[in-house]
């Protein structure tokens, strides 16, 4: 819902991000890309392996200084992140990796937050002894605790099998639906997108460049199967077109 | 129970050579014990016990605080990497004899010339092995403390500290009796107490009983401190650790 006149919540020009490779040789990653994100928005970047999406999202995240171009988060700028993998504090139990965090937050909060995870029962565990369904919880959760201002999520449920992904997907929107925060998720599965997103902006392979742009008006959590299909399908056509 | 055959079978072979070279050369364990006992009923074991193990402390916590840090910066910054290391090739390589004999003459025959020049012997195997666990620092949960903007401090405690913690046990272990070897040389040369004085003095007459009596009883008292002070702390570093890869003993 792109409102006129009130200033994107991300603002991302970039002209020219390179990779320095092995033998000294310049690569372009992205040259000439530019997105905006509106406050409260959820945007799924989709496009293929390889195409740039994670170096994209470590340059938002301020992970890597090295560009050309100009990125503005919103004021606050209170990051909120979850990675490919889990990336958890291995020595440091469920609980004290939300605490760690967010060390502003009320430890209730904390433990509410743990609950709508469904990890109320690990609080105290260390991350090596719970499942990997539940490590990702843990990472959407870690997000969640330090109420972001943008919300990165880079191919977050990776790497999972597909029934697990599902329910993850279902609780993620669940929770995106309950507390509105500007989400910028980057995935190479279109379903992921579909379920979540907004505004789905497909992209094209190197350099990364953005094919087509698709809204989603439909409430998160309430997309009939027909319309995901429906969606799919548009996706489909536009990327046929390039 | 293996390690209570393999100390006894110790034991044993000292009894035997004991029978072979004669009580002069190489007394048997019982002699030793008494002579042990002897010194510790005048009180002479505990003062010169207490005067070393005080230097030893002082000298490797010096050394501890100071290489660890020193490691860590150099582990993570190039600059201070390329700007230090000739100074710690030039440290490693410095026989410990040579930077004791400089010590006492620059800084007289002090407690202050003794314990600095024990810390400087181990500071810069300590910085070598801390350097070593800063480089091994994942980066991933770098970016991670970055993108969730932990402090210096949360850094240090909560995603440095436990990636550094068996680097640091490692050079722990090997600094002590580095170091408690050291301060015997220290003390042997200027110092008028301590347990390197009494056989520095033992030797004087030959008394082999005296420096088996004075060596072993230190020996003790860092054996102890191995398994009350250092093995604890390893346990408590890795008590995050599933237990099947935790080290059976």
């Amino acid at each position: 819902m792109p409102r006129v006149g009130v200033p994107a919540a991300l603002d991302v020009r970039i002209d020219g991000k390179f990779f320095q490779s092995a033998a000294g040789k310049r690569i372009p990653v992205l040259s000439d890309f530019a997105l905006r994100i509106e406050t409260g928005e959820v945007a799924a970047l989709v496009g293929p392996s390889g195409c740039g999406k994670t170096t994209l999202l470590r340059l938002i995240a301020g992970l890597d200084p090295d560009y050309k171009g100009n990125i503005v988060k919103p004021a606050r700028g209170r990051l909120g992140m979850v990675f490919q993998e889990p990336r958890l504090l291995p020595w440091r139990s469920v609980f004290e990796n939300l605490r760690i965090a967010a060390p502003g937050a009320a430890h209730d909060d904390l433990d509410a937050l743990l609950t709508a995870f469904q990890l109320g029962d690990c609080r105290d565990r260390y991350p090596g002894e719970i499942s990997g369904g539940m490590a990702r919880r843990l990472a959407l959760a870690r997000a969640f605790a330090v109420e972001p201002d943008l919300l990165l999520l880079d191919e977050p449920f990776v790497s999972l099998d597909a029934k697990l992904a599902a329910s993850l997907r279902e609780e993620l929107a669940l929770m995106v639906e309950r507390r509105p925060v500007t989400t910028l998720l980057v995935t190479h599965d279109m379903d992921e997108a579909i379920t979540l997103a907004d505004r789905l902006i497909l992209l094209s392979g190197r350099p990364c460049g953005v094919i087509a742009d698709i809204g989603i008006s439909e409430r998160r959590g309430a997309r009939p199967p027909e319309l995901i299909a429906a969606i799919r399908v548009e996706a489909a056509r536009r990327l046929a077109n390039v | 129970m293996a390690r209570i055959v393999s100390l006894l079978t110790m034991l044993a072979c000292w009894q035997a050579g004991a029978g072979i070279a004669g009580p002069r050369l190489l007394p048997a364990p019982m002699a030793v014990g008494a002579a042990m006992l002897a010194e510790a009923r005048s009180g002479a074991l505990f003062a010169n016990l207490g005067a070393t193990l005080a230097r030893v402390i002082a000298a490797f916590v010096i050394a501890m605080a100071i290489g660890s840090a020193l490691g860590l910066w150099m582990g993570r910054s190039r600059l201070a990497d390329r700007l230090a290391d000739p100074w710690l090739v030039v440290l490693l390589n410095l026989p410990a004899l040579v930077i004791i004999v400089l010590a006492y003459i620059w800084g007289g025959l002090t407690e202050t010339a003794a314990i600095a020049a024990v810390a400087l012997n181990k500071l810069p195997s300590a910085t070598v092995t801390l350097r070593e666990g800063a480089r091994a620092l994942d980066p991933k949960l770098d970016d991670l403390a970055h993108v969730f903007s932990f402090s210096r401090a949360t850094w240090l405690r909560h995603v440095a500290a436990p990636q550094l913690a068996p680097y640091f046990a490692a050079a722990a272990r090997a600094g002590l009796s580095l170091v408690w070897k050291i301060v015997l040389v220290v003390e042997l040369i200027g110092r008028p107490n301590g347990v390197g004085f009494e056989i520095g003095s033992a030797f004087q007459l030959f008394d082999v009983t005296r420096i088996l009596a004075y060596s072993l009883a230190f020996v003790a008292v860092m054996l102890a401190i191995e398994i009350f002070l250092v093995q604890p702390f390893e346990q408590h570093a890795a008590r995050w650790r599933p237990s099947s890869s935790r080290r059976q003993n």
